[in-house]
């Protein structure tokens, strides 16, 4: 501010606040000693400290991307599940295998006894027969069939996660005993 | 060798000695920004906060700064914006009306109207009438002598309104001055 302009504005001041002219510019306040001497390091390690730009901006995002990612390398439980469906189909196989045999002996027997044995039997007795001693065994291939599927639907799906797989890990996979095990 | 202005934001903005040109900046303004901010806020540690706040502000914007404009007075523009947002926050914190004079008392300025003699006491308490903007047209004119066009960058309000603030500033001052 120029020496003119100054003395205009003291004159100013003097006409229009008086009292306030006559006092002193004094400065009560004080600055703890050393304050100015530590503030730029405090202020450094203040911005070293801040969260950066945009960052919680991409927050969800990354997040998401992460429990996406975590989901998909869910393979164990589904690998239990065809694990669970395999010994179940081969018990359903296994009460077949001896149903059939123990039927099989007794049938032999049955015709053994006595050879015209279907022949004599009426339409009605026939389909009493099937109703009453295959129908349980038609009902367990229906839901073997189902179950059938779901491990097929199973087998699918990991045939999609195929690509979280080094091609590595799919021959390892593939030549282990837990693979050759399982069949349909 | 002080850096100027110029230098200064040219050295932050290419990235190249940033570091050394901010610590800089800070040393060349923090006691003329703490004692603008000081005046207004009157407590040290919320003068430290607040000036520090504005330093963060500062290194954040740098990359904006528009050279056209003086770096001084975009200093000083943050540190009376950081300031009066400060007291306003403070005020609805304590949940005391914008123009009650007894917010500063509470804040911790009683301490130090104490250590005043009676005059000075006086005055002290007249500047704390004051609305925020008005208070830091006064001290930026009065105690700092600084010219109505810099003011008008700092406030952003035209050099009329500023001397307009000004004047009434030191009536109501002169005013209460003659009443106590």
């Amino acid at each position: 501010m120029n020496k003119e302009n100054e003395n205009i504005e003291t004159e100013e001041l003097m006409k229009m606040a008086p009292t306030l002219f006559r006092m002193k510019k004094v400065n009560n306040l004080k600055a703890p000693k050393g304050y100015f001497s530590n503030l730029a390091d405090t202020v450094k390690v203040r911005i070293d400290n801040e969260v950066p730009n945009g960052y919680f901006e991409n927050l969800a995002d990354k997040v998401i991307d992460k429990i996406n990612k975590e989901e998909t390398k869910v393979i164990p439980i589904q690998k239990r599940n065809i694990a669970r469906i395999v010994s179940f189909a081969a018990s359903i196989a296994a009460i077949f295998i001896i149903g059939f045999l123990l039927n099989q002996n007794n049938t032999e027997d049955t015709i053994a006894s006595d050879d015209n044995y279907l022949e004599n039997l009426t339409n009605r007795e026939l389909d009493e027969a099937i109703d009453y001693n295959e129908m349980e065994e038609l009902i367990c291939y229906v839901d073997f069939e189902e179950d059938f599927n779901e491990a097929l639907q199973i087998e699918n799906s990991i045939n999609d996660i195929y690509l979280d797989f080094t091609s590595d890990e799919i021959d390892e996979y593939l030549s282990s005993d837990y693979y050759l095990d399982v069949e349909y | 060798m002080q850096l100027s202005d110029e230098e200064i934001v040219t050295q932050i903005k290419s990235g190249k000695d940033s570091n050394q040109a901010f610590r800089a900046l800070i040393e060349k303004y923090q006691e003329r920004l703490y004692w603008h901010i000081r005046r207004m806020i009157i407590d040290h540690d919320d003068t430290d906060d607040v000036l520090q706040n504005v330093f963060v502000k500062t290194w954040k914007g740098l990359a904006n700064f528009r050279e056209d404009s003086n770096l001084y007075t975009w200093l000083y523009r943050i540190a009376t914006n950081e300031s009066i947002t400060f007291i306003n926050k403070k005020k609805k914190e304590n949940n005391i009306s914008i123009d009650n004079e007894s917010y500063h008392l509470h804040a911790g300025q009683a301490d130090y109207l104490m250590d005043c003699d009676e005059i000075q006491e006086k005055l002290e308490k007249a500047l704390l009438t004051l609305p925020e903007k008005q208070r830091a047209v006064f001290h930026m004119k009065y105690y700092e002598n600084m010219k109505y066009t810099q003011m008008s960058e700092v406030v952003g309000t035209s050099v009329g309104a500023l001397k307009a603030s000004y004047h009434i500033a030191v009536k109501k001052i002169e005013h209460y001055l003659i009443e106590n």
